[in-house]
């Protein structure tokens, strides 16, 4: 009778023995002993293949009697092993099999239910395409019923001013306007000054420094102001506004308003529209205020102007249409902010993932339309200035 | 149950007809049809993801089903207009699952909500009528707390005195049980019963806590994943003692499919 003793020892304490024992010329008994867990089976699965290529059994015996520990890795040991030897029509059996064996491998049906795994289909460019073009008209159908919605609520305010949430605007215009003051303020008065700083290195060469304080306020009052602003309030604000509503939705609060017959777009938009529409322009006048600020630091400290001279090309660079025009444009910028916002909140889905996305859209699709925006803005203005 | 047996032979105050769910090509449950009777505790029970909660939310009016109707009060709600809901809305209150509160108002503000919308009741009378309700849920003087401030259970007690403003006819519970510890569940049951009993409004429940749809429920449906729709339909407690189908047996005794039908029962 031969035998073949095989050991194994993985790191850690467990480890497991495996013996193979011929008893007869075909039937053969395999003893296991130790531990057969996660950490140790690793190491028998090669000896096992080894098994099934050296030897040819008419039999399997598997002698468990010497095992102290088999988890859920064991125990799909012995299912692989039992699995092995039907395929060859062997007689298997089990020897000294205790109750914690028999408890774990009742846990591992025999024959997993292991699902063909149909393969990944990745789309061709032509299906991608057309899937992105559906999305697109989705996306614009959904906010142009939103931009539906939002005008009937904002008629319907305008006919009955009672029935705006008066509080809640002033919550918002505090949260948008005041909260947002520092940041306008300080990003304004640094782009004044790195604009006058920069171009003052240019003008400087052709004696041209007094342009420096024109060519900020044109830049500050009728692009940069409007713009930064809106990007500022887009970020803070707009993304607020999605990540509330969609947080609402999550909370069932959108389902709960329903319930009660408000109807949530006039609910919670109305208050942010009109919040935004008030102070969006107000910091956009801070922020012109601010960049102006900056260029004047750069012009009397490092241009030898002085402020009366700096103030008055100032002014005399600016006229009233551009000021109105700025603030037009802001109005319009505000409308997208909050609405934008609001819309990517309402679509936001009821996971945390939902919402984090929408934010993300609700900044994002904000910014690209604020450009759309003033784009077309300077073509009507340079057509009407 | 003695209150739902007197209530056994009165009209319907909810009718679902032959109501059909689909999401996408998967059908959540078809031609599932019921009556609600006045004043009684309806509950409409099943496992997990058989369609309990959108079966509500149809009956509610916040989902359109595939197909079927949904008569309430006498109206159609899924065929309803703007001003027709509205009408509904406000003989009905709603608790959700989460509470739902909203969180950037006090418990105050929540519950003066609906009473602002459809009353014209003075500021003052709104007042009063705030801290009744929040009184009668036992959670007088935090009318000046927010949500945040409070704990699940009272959010949900909160949620239930903003759903019960109006003293609507009807009232529907989204899953009121989950999340609650016994004790707190118990004191949940006690107040829906003294509700039931003060306004005598219709209760319809969704919930799978079988200890309180014992203790609460005058009649509950057995709504099935496998059979997508109703398995069973009568007085939980009789049902449970009756049981033939094992399904049913199964769901009200929490017996899992394994167990032999002996053993289920005991």
């Amino acid at each position: 009778m031969g035998k073949t003793a095989m050991e194994e020892r993985p790191p850690g304490r467990e480890e497991v023995s495996f013996q193979v024992d011929r008893v007869s010329p075909g039937e053969r008994v395999l003893s296991f002993s130790g531990s057969l867990t996660v950490h140790t089976v690793g190491g028998l699965l090669p000896r096992l293949r080894e098994f099934w290529t050296t030897e040819n059994p008419a039999g399997i015996l598997v002698d468990v009697s010497g095992l102290r520990k088999v988890d859920t890795a064991g125990a799909l040991f012995f299912r692989e092993l039992e699995g092995e030897s039907r395929k060859r029509s062997l007689p298997f059996a089990y020897r000294g099999a205790s109750g914690l064996l028999e408890g774990i491998l009742g846990m591992v049906p025999p024959e997993p239910d292991v699902l063909p795994v149909p393969p990944a289909r990745h789309p061709g460019l032509v299906e991608e395409i057309g899937k992105g073009t559906v999305a697109f008209f989705r996306d614009f159908v959904r906010v142009t019923g939103f931009v539906g919605d939002l005008t009937l609520a904002i008629g319907s305010c305008l006919v009955r001013p009672g029935s705006v949430r008066w509080g809640d605007v002033l919550h918002y215009m505090r949260r948008a306007g005041v909260d947002g003051l520092p940041i306008v303020g300080l990003i304004s008065l640094l782009l004044g000054l790195i604009m006058a700083f920069m171009s003052s290195l240019q003008l400087r060469q052709f004696g041209a420094n007094l342009y420096v304080a024109s060519l900020v306020g044109i830049a500050m009052v009728k692009e940069l102001g409007p713009m930064m602003t809106a990007i500022l309030v887009a970020g803070r604000s707009g993304s607020a506004y999605a990540a509330e509503i969609g947080t609402m939705i999550v909370h069932e609060e959108v389902d709960a308003l329903r319930t009660m017959g408000f109807e949530p777009v006039r609910f919670l938009t109305v208050p942010k529209v009109i919040a935004a529409v008030l102070v969006v322009p107000l910091l956009t006048l801070y922020a012109d205020f601010f960049g102006v600020a900056g260029g004047l630091v750069v012009g009397v400290t490092g241009l030898d102007l002085t402020v009366h001279t700096y103030l008055r090309e100032t002014m005399a660079s600016i006229g009233l249409f551009d000021v109105f025009s700025s603030l037009a444009k802001s109005l319009v910028f505000a409308v997208i902010i909050a609405g934008i916002g609001c819309q990517r909140g309402f679509q936001a889905g009821r996971s945390a993932e939902g919402v984090g996305a929408s934010t993300t859209s609700a900044v994002v699709a904000a910014i690209f339309l604020i450009i759309v925006a003033d784009s077309a803005f300077a073509i009507l203005f340079h057509y009407i200035g | 149950m003695a209150e739902g047996k007197e209530n056994a032979g009165r009209e319907p105050v909810l009718i679902v007809k032959d109501v059909t769910a689909r999401f996408g090509d998967n059908v959540l449950f078809e031609k599932v049809g019921f009556q609600v009777r006045r004043g009684e505790i309806f509950a409409i029970a099943g496992e997990s993801g058989c369609g309990k909660s959108t079966l509500l939310k149809i009956m509610i009016g916040l989902l359109k089903p595939a197909s079927g109707t949904v008569w309430m009060e006498g109206v159609n709600v899924t065929g309803a207009g703007e001003e027709q809901m509205r009408r509904i809305r406000s003989g009905m209150g709603v608790l959700f699952q989460s509470g739902a509160l909203f969180g950037s108002m006090t418990l105050g503000e929540n519950v003066a909500l609906p009473l602002r919308e459809y009353t014209d009741l003075p500021a003052p009378w709104i007042d009063r009528v705030v801290r009744a309700k929040l009184a009668m849920v036992n959670l007088g003087g935090l009318e000046d707390r927010y949500p945040a401030e409070l704990s699940g259970g009272m959010q949900k007690r909160a949620g239930l005195a903003r759903a019960m403003a109006l003293d609507p006819g009807i009232l529907f519970f989204d899953e009121p049980f989950s999340g609650l510890d016994p004790v707190t569940s118990a004191e949940l049951e006690v107040l829906i019963r003294r509700i039931r009993s003060a306004v005598g409004s219709t209760m319809i429940m969704v919930s799978h806590d079988l200890p309180s749809l014992f203790n609460l429920a005058d009649r509950i449906i057995l709504l099935d994943r496998g059979a997508r729709g109703i398995l069973a339909e009568g007085d939980p407690r009789e049902m449970k003692r009756d049981a033939v189908d094992g399904r049913v047996a199964r769901f009200l005794h929490r017996a899992v499919p394994d167990e032999k039908p002996e053993e289920v029962g005991k």
